[in-house]
């Protein structure tokens, strides 16, 4: 009997969702699982850090593919696809929280976060100043533009090619490396400034500008 | 910073920014490298690249593991089939009590209105006489008075007797004679009227044969005609 079984595995991404269009149970499973950590990782991400933001938007994301699933177009590619959609949420997202008026903007939710670190990141009980320098970049890479940081995000997290990025954004090739490479610039600036200022805080913090240095690959 | 400096981020210059530092770049890509900016920023640039690389290949928390099942209930519940009206009466639920009562009342109308078998044992074979339709019939020749109004006038249809035939005198005399007698009475038996008599089957013939009894004008008894007799023995 499971010799007649189809191996998911060896599918496509196209030829899952075409599947999953028609109902297949496991090729959703197998679409979710290839995607659900990736577009979680995403969200986290763009959706700064908030957890439960980033599993109800990952959630509502398969939902979408559960109920539109039949509405796919196999000739496009899957992955671009998929996070098309979810870069509008993102941006659903942003767009109504300004609508709403919210008097707490992200950065000043974000320096919240920060201020607290058990609360903004679990994995990181100890205030070395690896952790500090790399809060700060997270934080400046979250506060970065919203086109900036999806190309950015899409680029060096999801290591995603400039041509995907290009179609998934709507927007051609060259703005796409613009906006790298201004993302790559102001965050260049920010731990500039950061490290200038980092060895008066060393001191009381007892970290060096060496220690930062020496991260690199 | 460089006037120079390209407002996009090259495919090479990401990949130089990305390889090493610009020191350890060979000296056509420190060519390529500056000429678009000094070593300073390309440093600068780097490090932010390596470290944003870092921090992004950090793994967040994990994913909620119910959203997984809570979708498959979804998958599922969004591609079963749409009820139908007869499926919705099916799956409806019923009281117990009403469900025991349908049965009781099943069986009771079984028990009350169980079907009979009849089982025909077959006996020895009984004789049993089955009458045929009797085809055998009499010709009786009667005698009828030319004026008698059951005649037709036609003198061409009308069957004369051959005796008279063969005189006509005798008989314009004879017809002359019988209209100045007075009507003769009405026949009183069917073979007076001049048809033929006929029976459907013996029992008929027998009746017929009782209240019409032959005369013995013509033909002779069937106790003398003994072939008569033997034929209609043979028949019945």
């Amino acid at each position: 009997m499971f010799a007649f079984r189809k191996k998911y595995e060896s599918y496509s991404d196209e030829a899952l969702m075409e599947l999953v269009g028609k109902g297949d149970e496991r090729a959703f499973g197998q679409l979710y699982d290839r995607y659900a950590t990736k577009m979680h990782h995403y969200f986290y991400r763009m959706l700064y850090r908030n957890q439960e933001k980033a599993n109800d938007f990952t959630q509502d994301l398969f939902l979408k593919l559960v109920e539109k699933g039949a509405s796919y177009d196999p000739k496009r590619k899957f992955s671009t696809w998929f996070y098309a959609v979810a870069g509008n949420m993102c941006k659903n997202e942003y767009r109504s929280r300004s609508r709403r008026g919210s008097t707490e903007s992200m950065s000043e939710e974000i320096i919240r976060q920060l201020a607290d670190p058990g609360m903004a990141d679990p994995y990181f009980s100890n205030p070395i100043d690896r952790d500090s320098f790399d809060k700060e970049l997270t934080q400046a890479i979250e506060q970065l533009e919203w086109p900036h940081r999806q190309c950015f995000v899409l680029r060096y997290q999801d290591e995603l090619p400039i041509k995907q990025i290009s179609e998934i954004v709507g927007c051609p090739e060259g703005t796409v490396k613009s906006r790298l490479y201004y993302a790559t610039r102001k965050l260049s600036e920010r731990l500039k400034s950061y490290q200038e200022g980092r060895p008066r805080q060393a001191k009381k913090g007892g970290a060096c500008k060496k220690t930062i240095c020496d991260e690199k690959q | 910073m460089k006037s120079n400096e390209p407002n996009y981020m090259d495919e090479r210059l990401e990949e130089l920014l990305l390889k090493a530092d610009f020191a350890d770049l060979s000296k056509a890509d420190q060519a390529y490298v500056y000429d678009r900016m000094d070593a300073q920023t390309f440093e600068e640039s780097r490090q932010a690249l390596l470290a944003s690389r870092r921090v992004l290949s950090e793994s967040p928390p994990p994913l909620d593991p119910q959203i997984r099942g809570r979708l498959m209930e979804q998958m599922r519940q969004h591609h079963s089939p749409k009820p139908t009206p007869i499926r919705q009466l099916a799956s409806r639920p019923v009281p117990l009590w009403q469900a025991v009562s349908a049965v009781a009342a099943a069986v009771a109308l079984l028990l009350l209105f169980r079907p009979t078998v009849e089982v025909l044992v077959q006996g020895p074979p009984q004789m049993v006489y089955e009458y045929k339709t009797d085809t055998v019939f009499r010709e009786v020749p009667i005698q009828v008075a030319m004026d008698t109004p059951n005649i037709r006038k036609a003198p061409s249809k009308v069957s004369t007797p051959r005796v008279i035939n063969r005189n006509p005198r005798r008989i314009a005399g004879r017809m002359d004679s019988l209209r100045s007698r007075r009507p003769l009475p009405a026949p009183s038996t069917p073979s007076d009227l001049g048809f033929v008599l006929s029976a459907n089957d013996s029992a008929d013939f027998q009746q017929v044969i009782r209240q019409y009894p032959p005369r013995n004008s013509g033909g002779r008894p069937l106790t003398v005609d003994k072939e008569l007799m033997h034929f209609i023995t043979e028949i019945y």
